[in-house]
């Protein structure tokens, strides 16, 4: 059997003293689109930030994490700085708040992964590059230089994440909880763009959501975080007739913490 | 009256302990920097850290420009004006070369020009560190690969060191240029009579002195403003407080390091 893309291992994760996640194992495979969905502050936050080596972590957050999780068998706690850095070249993360660098305009936002890291000897242009992912996440051009994200509402911040996220093609694409707060119509324009012909090709596609229902029939697999622990809910046909509570409130289109 | 004495040395104990364990991870901070200072010619991103580089060099030094001059060519002006009268009354006035050098060059322009930058960029720089930390933008900077101590401080501390050292040059021209336009009026001194004085007193060794402040002042300020600045978590109320924490400690660095390598300097 294939070596799965991402593991974790029996993984418990607290923050001063709080348990966001207890003895958590689950395998994502090759080409999947996987949807971990759940209250806000359930700490569902915590998976791509795990893939990524907890980036930003500071002594002073107090996060203990046991078990392992595993990046095509290696493990990323094993892994240096320099290594844990090229690792997550290989990634692509929309952060819920954006994460954009106030200071440069929309197009020097986006182009910042590919300015810092070059092209690896690829002559791909950065520009151009740039330009046919803003089409892709439907930035206008007259949006793109010198404008800068706090001129932004919400919807465009978003698309602009989703830009910076995609501008390196990605093997893992994972978007943390970025579409909370936006329209349906927004909603599901985004979900179009975030499991379509620009990830197409990514290994891994993995959404953390507080919503499960606009992400039905786009990704393969469901999962629910839930006091801890990460219930598998199965694919689209099995959450639109599942019973838990949150997940029927989920699909009448209520949000209801757990 | 055992429960007070034993209340008070533990509240000794802790705040050393809190002491040392801040010490250790600014001790800690600074090695990470080195190490990235190191690789930083060779390392993938060199073009867009040395872009940040000189964007913290044109505001560093080239936007404090204009208040750097007014302040030196005061400072210059002050100083004569006050060491005047004393060598006009012992009759002492080729003195004026070797008290400009030695206020002026050795000890004045590096402390104040210290000043400007505590004040202008080191303000400025630890709270933006902190508002990106607040913000998420240090988060998503290492997510995407980008070494933080890579692309934010090695920058800061390069573009902070290259401004220091300029503006010390400049503040010593610019305020030996205002001595000189107190002593040409009040002495009717020629300017090549004022040259010749300023010359016979300078040294190669007051030069040293004066640039090795600059670049050891530059590194100081860039460290103690990154280092507070990353040192918020969450809030926006911590913005301001690693501001002052940055601040306070920048200023403490430099008079104490100021006070030292002029002792050692008269002790040679």
């Amino acid at each position: 059997m294939m070596t799965p893309i991402v593991e974790l291992k029996d993984v418990v994760l607290e923050v001063e003293g709080k348990r966001y996640l207890d003895g958590v194992s689950c395998a994502f495979r090759q080409g999947e689109t996987v949807v971990i969905g759940g209250a806000p502050g359930c700490g569902k936050s915590f998976f791509p930030r795990l893939l990524l080596g907890m980036p930003g972590l500071q002594e002073a957050d107090r996060l203990r994490v046991w078990g392992d999780v595993l990046i095509e068998g290696i493990s990323v706690f094993s892994m240096g700085r320099e290594a844990l850095l090229r690792q997550r070249r290989e990634m692509g993360m929309v952060m819920a708040n954006g994460g954009l660098v106030d200071n440069m305009d929309v197009e020097r936002n986006v182009s910042l992964p590919l300015a810092y890291h070059g092209n690896n000897g690829g002559d791909l242009n950065i520009e151009s590059r740039c330009a046919e992912v803003l089409d892709a996440v439907g930035i206008p051009e007259r949006q793109r230089k010198g404008i800068r994200p706090v001129s932004l509402n919400r919807e465009e911040r978003v698309r602009v994440a989703i830009g910076r996220a995609l501008v390196t093609n990605p093997r893992i694409f994972m978007v943390d909880d970025a579409l909370v707060g936006l329209d349906q119509v927004a909603t599901y324009q985004l979900v179009s763009i975030l499991c379509g012909a620009q990830t197409e090709d990514a290994d891994l596609r993995l959404f953390t959501a507080s919503r499960l229902a606009p992400f039905l029939w786009k990704a393969d697999h469901f999962f629910l975080l839930v006091e801890g622990k990460l219930i598998y809910l199965g694919g689209s046909e099995e959450v639109v007739e599942h019973a838990h509570p949150w997940v029927k409130k989920d699909r009448e289109g209520i949000k209801l913490p757990i | 009256m055992t429960a007070w004495i034993v209340r008070f040395f533990s509240s000794i104990g802790l705040r050393c302990t809190s002491a040392l364990t801040r010490a250790w991870a600014f001790f800690v901070f600074t090695v990470e920097v080195a190490i990235a200072l190191g690789q930083f010619l060779g390392r993938q991103g060199f073009v867009a850290s040395f872009r940040v580089s000189m964007q913290q060099v044109y505001f560093t030094g080239l936007e404090a420009m204009p208040f750097l001059s007014l302040l030196s060519l005061l400072i210059g002006f002050t100083v004569i004006v006050q060491s005047l009268p004393q060598l006009q009354g012992v009759g002492a006035h080729a003195l004026i070369g070797q008290i400009l050098v030695i206020s002026i060059v050795r000890e004045l322009g590096p402390l104040i020009t210290a000043m400007v930058v505590i004040t202008r960029s080191g303000t400025a720089m630890a709270a933006q560190m902190a508002t990106n930390r607040i913000t998420g933008e240090v988060e998503a900077l290492e997510g995407m690969g980008i070494s933080i101590f890579h692309y934010l401080v090695v920058p800061r501390l390069l573009g902070c060191v290259i401004s220091l050292f300029c503006m010390i040059i400049y503040f010593d021209a610019i305020a030996l240029i205002g001595g000189f336009l107190v002593a040409s009026t009040r002495l009717t001194m020629p300017f090549s009579l004022y040259v010749d004085y300023i010359f016979q007193s300078l040294s190669t060794l007051d030069l040293y002195l004066s640039l090795t402040k600059g670049v050891l002042f530059g590194v100081g300020i860039a460290l103690f403003s990154c280092y507070h600045g990353l040192r918020a978590r969450r809030a926006a109320f911590e913005v301001p407080m690693v501001a002052r924490s940055g601040v306070i400690q920048s200023m403490f660095f430099v008079f104490v390091s100021s006070a030292l390598i002029s002792a050692l300097f008269y002790w040679i």
